[in-house]
């Protein structure tokens, strides 16, 4: 029917308060629906669609006022115990309460009521207060024709009459309805930001007044400060809005999808009081509709299953909320079936996420949270959905990008809860101060999970693996960012610096800094739209002394330098987890049966290649690699052995740093790199690229020389064993395989190297004999290290002699002792080239002095 | 006629009392003169200590703070020309208030606010680069020198 409407705001009017009893509607059903048809929910129903009702009939919505009289009915003669209460019952006045939101939604946009394709509700009612109605009570059947009476009268009355009944049920709703106004958003941002600038001021006047020192001053700051927080929370708490907004539109939707995949299901609310900024409510629904859609598709089993395995046939989804240390926690709760574990893993293993063998080191949690992979797929027992792979992946990205996690629990067979962290708002967020590059940064306290200092002696702690800085933290590798290299300056960090312990979805990585300041509830302002692409951060702020501060995305930083375990890094991590000392090899084969192994510190990287990506030149293979070119090289080039010719398209490369420069070395199969704490044989194997052979699980593992192998492809000139070496070296250490692997390196290199295993009678033979420098190892048995460089400065032949000490683990405090009691460098097991470099430079200098 | 005398002696230039004039604030880069609509100038501030935006494009010189409310200050000099604007302790920021957003235009000097009549005015000339020519909506003549006036909401606007 249409209408003209002189003046809109009525229509605004009617639309808000009718939204506000419909929920209010809904919500009484809901909870009498609940078992909880106390007279007060009734009373609440009632009155709401009376005012539905009433508001209709004034601005002449004959559709809408029909159902709200209905329903309206319905709820008194509940309430007075004419009906009894059947969850049927409650069920049809649910969907006549949809039926006329339906019809409200159809006014809001075309300002009529349209046809009313709800019929068919109306008949639901008819058709169930009949069957009522045929049960034993006279009485009843008399209740049944009253309602129509009324009705039939009221539509007699003249439109006066109508108009003055209107408007004085609108008064006494009036009353009834909490008192709220309309106010424009405009101004509403306008007076939140101008209590931001306050708080600012207010900040600023704290550390001021502190200066001061004046107890007056500082009063009346203290006083003004509290007053501002008081306010800052009231602004901040018009644009919050409760849960309610959100949960109250889930009702219909699980409706519509148990209807949709047979199932049966409860929905029921713990708890809808937390309180969300607008826009986070906003952000929020898409992503818990997907999970919900998910849990319905997949967790709830049909009504048959559950019989089956003892559950009742309906199930229970519950939605519940609450504050937690300044985050609302969100629960979604299901008493499905649960994920299985080994269902989990299976399908884990089959999109090809993760590797068998990862898994088993994986704990229950983290294995869960890779549901979330935007890779996984459910095959077992459901019908492959093209469209559903991923939903949760993308449900978690929403989630992310509004500042929040969620974690999942399940138990097989019984349930699932999706537990959901979302940050209260975004406007104001407790952060810390942090500094880099000589200007100020803040970062989120809800990424920080923790801060570590790094004294300036520390500073060796933060080591380099496979190009990574990289953090041991509590035995597990911590890769690092530094946030001086990404805001452009690169300092050295000379006096020791802080590292923050983020968390970025699943990641953790640590960022370096300069130095920390203070955590403070800072005012997010957003950048402008110039810099909206930049990733690196997601606003700026202004902190208490006036200047201006960014603050830091901690997704968009983690991102930018793709801090991905990748399965080089695991295979490094996990190898590193365990080495105590650095006797770790990577084993390899090239097809046959043969093991090969070549020394893990020599590993640069592991990498995979499509063979379409081999070029040729100078008749050698290289890739494009890095920006440069890096050559390939098959082992049988330099030695005899059995490459068993294997067509695949993926080849595997293991880069090794040679000379400078890198170099990959084509293999088979990456196999798995073991710590070696055994024998190596130096004698079966003549081959010179062969540095011995291991026995690795009863099996023969040959251990490369890899520069022997490309000193050999390249046609390096050796050195000539017959010209005068560059010098004598004595190494004594107690490791057997250090003694050969060091002597080959030093020899390759032109030096003439004596070995020893016992330190006493190492310490003899340097008494005796002439040499140009002495490596020892610092941590042997019998005389250790330290006592025979103490020794030999006390030694007055040995005064000159230029001492290196070598040791696995180093300490500040062992590499301060080493030194103090004479040693010129203290370095660790074991890098060649920094070795070399060394020994060098150290001989060299003698030769000068002397 | 009195008055248009009056109006003569004053400006120094003859003005047709029904011809529209608009407001335009000047200023420079290096010897060059560009001004803009002097309506949406919110107003004049002494060089101030910029907070850098790392990782941001190259237009963009870092954020002030304006009494409270972070503003983005812009090289100008570098969308127009190419070249960056060197700052020194005599720049001035020329804080415009748009459509597209409230920015800081960095400058060498600032100049006077000129009355420019619909005559002095002139369509950018087809030699101009397509570059500037984004940016230049007219073509002033003045006594000596040439005012090119800028399109503020093209300024304020990301590239």
């Amino acid at each position: 029917m249409d209408t003209n409407y002189d003046d809109l705001d009525d229509l605004d009017l009617f639309l808000k308060e009718t939204k506000e009893s419909v929920i209010t509607l809904r919500t009484s059903l809901q909870e009498i629906s609940n078992n909880n048809s106390t007279k007060d929910n009734y009373d609440l129903a009632k009155r709401a669609a009376h005012t539905i009702k009433g508001g209709a009939r004034l601005m002449n919505f004959p559709i809408v006022e029909n159902l709200a009289f209905k329903i309206e009915l319905a709820c008194d003669q509940l309430r007075s115990g004419e009906l009894y209460f059947t969850k049927e019952l409650i069920e049809i006045l649910l969907d006549m309460t949809d039926a006329l939101s339906e019809v409200m939604e159809h006014i809001k946009e075309h300002s009529n009521e349209g046809d009313n394709q709800n019929a068919h509700i109306e008949n639901e009612l008819e058709k169930y207060l009949t069957q009522q109605n045929s049960k034993p009570s006279g009485e009843e059947t008399g209740d049944h024709e009253r309602p129509t009476e009324d009705s039939s009268k009221d539509s007699i009355s003249s439109t006066k009459k109508h108009h003055e009944e209107g408007v004085q049920e609108r008064s006494q709703n009036e009353e009834q309805i909490k008192s709220s106004v309309k106010i424009d958003i405009n101004n509403l941002e306008m007076i939140m930001n101008l209590v931001g600038e306050i708080v600012l001021c207010r900040n600023q006047m704290l550390i001021l007044s502190e200066k001061e020192k004046d107890p007056l001053l500082t009063n009346a700051v203290a006083a003004f400060s509290s007053i501002t927080s008081e306010l800052q929370e009231s602004v901040m708490s018009t644009r919050m809005h409760s849960l309610e907004t959100l949960f109250s539109k889930y009702n219909r939707m699980i409706r519509d999808l148990s209807s949709k995949f047979m199932k049966k299901i409860n929905l029921s609310i713990k708890s809808q009081e937390a309180e969300l900024d607008r826009t986070i409510l906003e952000a929020l629904n898409r992503p818990i509709i997907r999970l919900i859609e998910h849990i319905v598709e997949f967790s709830v089993e049909t009504p048959e299953i559950r019989v089956k395995n003892q559950k009742d046939p309906y199930a229970d989804i519950t939605l519940n909320s609450y504050k937690e240390n300044g985050q609302v926690v969100i629960e979604i709760m299901d008493d499905g079936a649960g994920f299985d574990l080994d269902d989990v893993k299976n399908n884990l293993v089959e999109s090809n996420i993760l590797k068998k063998e990862h898994l088993s080191k994986m704990s229950v949690n983290e294995i869960l949270l890779s549901i979330f992979h935007p890779n996984y797929t459910t095959s077992q027992g459901n019908p492959p959905n093209e469209d559903r792979m991923g939903e949760l992946a993308i449900a978690r990205k929403e989630i992310n990008e509004i500042g929040g996690q969620i974690a999942v629990q399940s138990h097989s067979g019984k349930s699932t809860l999706f537990k959901l962290h979302i940050p209260q708002t975004l406007t104001v967020m407790p952060g810390i101060t942090v500094v880099a590059s000589g200007e100020t940064y803040v970062v989120p306290q809800s990424n920080l999970q923790e801060l570590i200092r790094v004294k300036k002696d520390m500073l060796t702690q933060i080591e380099t693996i496979n190009g990574q800085e990289t953090y041991r933290l509590r035995g597990k590798l911590l890769p690092l960012l530094n946030l001086n290299e990404m805001t452009g300056s690169i300092q050295e960090q000379k006096d020791g610096c802080y590292i923050l312990v983020l968390l970025c979805g699943d990641e953790k990585f640590g960022l370096i800094v300069e130095d920390i300041y203070d955590i403070e509830e800072i005012v997010v302002k957003p950048l402008s739209t110039h810099l909206e692409q930049n990733n690196l951060f997601l606003g700026s702020t202004l902190l208490g002394n006036g200047e201006i501060a960014l603050i830091l995305d901690v997704m968009g930083v983690g991102a930018r330098k793709n801090i991905k375990t990748s399965e080089a890094k695991m295979i490094a991590n996990h190898d590193l987890n365990r080495t105590k000392t650095s006797n770790s090899t990577l084993l390899f084969n090239l097809g046959c049966t043969e093991i090969y192994g070549i020394q893990l510190s020599q590993v640069r990287r592991l990498e995979e290649i499509n063979t379409s990506e081999i070029e040729y030149t100078q008749g050698r293979q290289v890739i494009q690699y890095c920006g440069g070119i890096l050559p390939l090289i098959e082992l049988k080039e330099a030695m005899e052995i059995n490459h068993a010719p294997v067509e695949k398209n993926i080849q595997s490369l293991i880069v090794v740093s040679y000379r400078g420069h890198e170099v990959g070395l084509k293999v088979n199969e990456i196999m798995d790199s073991v710590q070696y704490e055994g024998e190596l044989d130096t004698h079966i194997m003549s081959d010179p690229c062969v540095m011995g052979v291991m026995m690795i699980n009863r099996q023969p593992a040959l251990l490369i020389d890899t520069f022997r192998v490309f000193d050999a492809v390249f046609n390096y000139q050796l050195y000539n064993v017959n010209s005068p070496s560059k010098g004598r070296i004595f190494y004594i250490d107690d490791s057997a395989f250090f003694l050969n692997i060091v002597s080959r390196h030093l020899t390759t290199e032109g030096y003439e190297c004596v070995t020893e295993l016992s330190s006493t009678k190492g310490y003899e033979i340097l008494c005796q004999e002439h040499f140009d420098l002495l490596l020892i190892d610092l941590d042997m048995p019998e005389l250790d290290g330290f006592e025979i460089i103490q020794k030999s400065r006390e030694n007055i032949g040995l005064k000159n002699l230029p001492i290196i000490a070598l040791s696995s683990i180093i300490s500040s405090s062992d590499r301060q002792r080493a030194i103090n009691l004479g040693a010129e460098e203290c370095l660790v097991k074991l890098n060649r080239q920094e070795l070399l470099n060394s020994i060098d430079q150290h001989i060299a200098n003698e030769a000068t002095l002397a | 006629m009195n008055q248009e005398q009056v109006v003569k002696d004053t400006f120094g230039v003859g003005v047709n009392e029904s011809e529209k004039t608009s407001l335009v604030a000047t200023f420079l880069f290096g010897q060059e003169i560009y001004g803009v609509d002097a309506l949406k100038v919110q107003e004049i501030v002494r060089f101030q200590k910029m907070t850098p935006v790392p990782q941001s494009p190259e237009y963009i010189l870092g954020l002030i703070n304006l009494r409270g409310q972070i503003v983005t200050a812009i090289d100008l000099k570098y969308r127009l020309t190419g070249k960056h604007i060197q700052i020194n302790e005599n720049s001035m920021n020329l804080i415009l208030n748009t459509e597209s957003g409230t920015c800081s235009v960095i400058v060498d000097e600032v100049g006077d606010v000129m009355e420019i009549t619909e005559s002095q005015q002139e369509a950018p000339p087809e030699t101009m680069s397509t570059e500037l020519k984004k940016y230049v909506i007219k073509i002033c003549k003045l006594e000596n020198v040439l005012l090119s006036i800028l399109d503020s909401e093209m300024i304020a606007r990301k590239e």
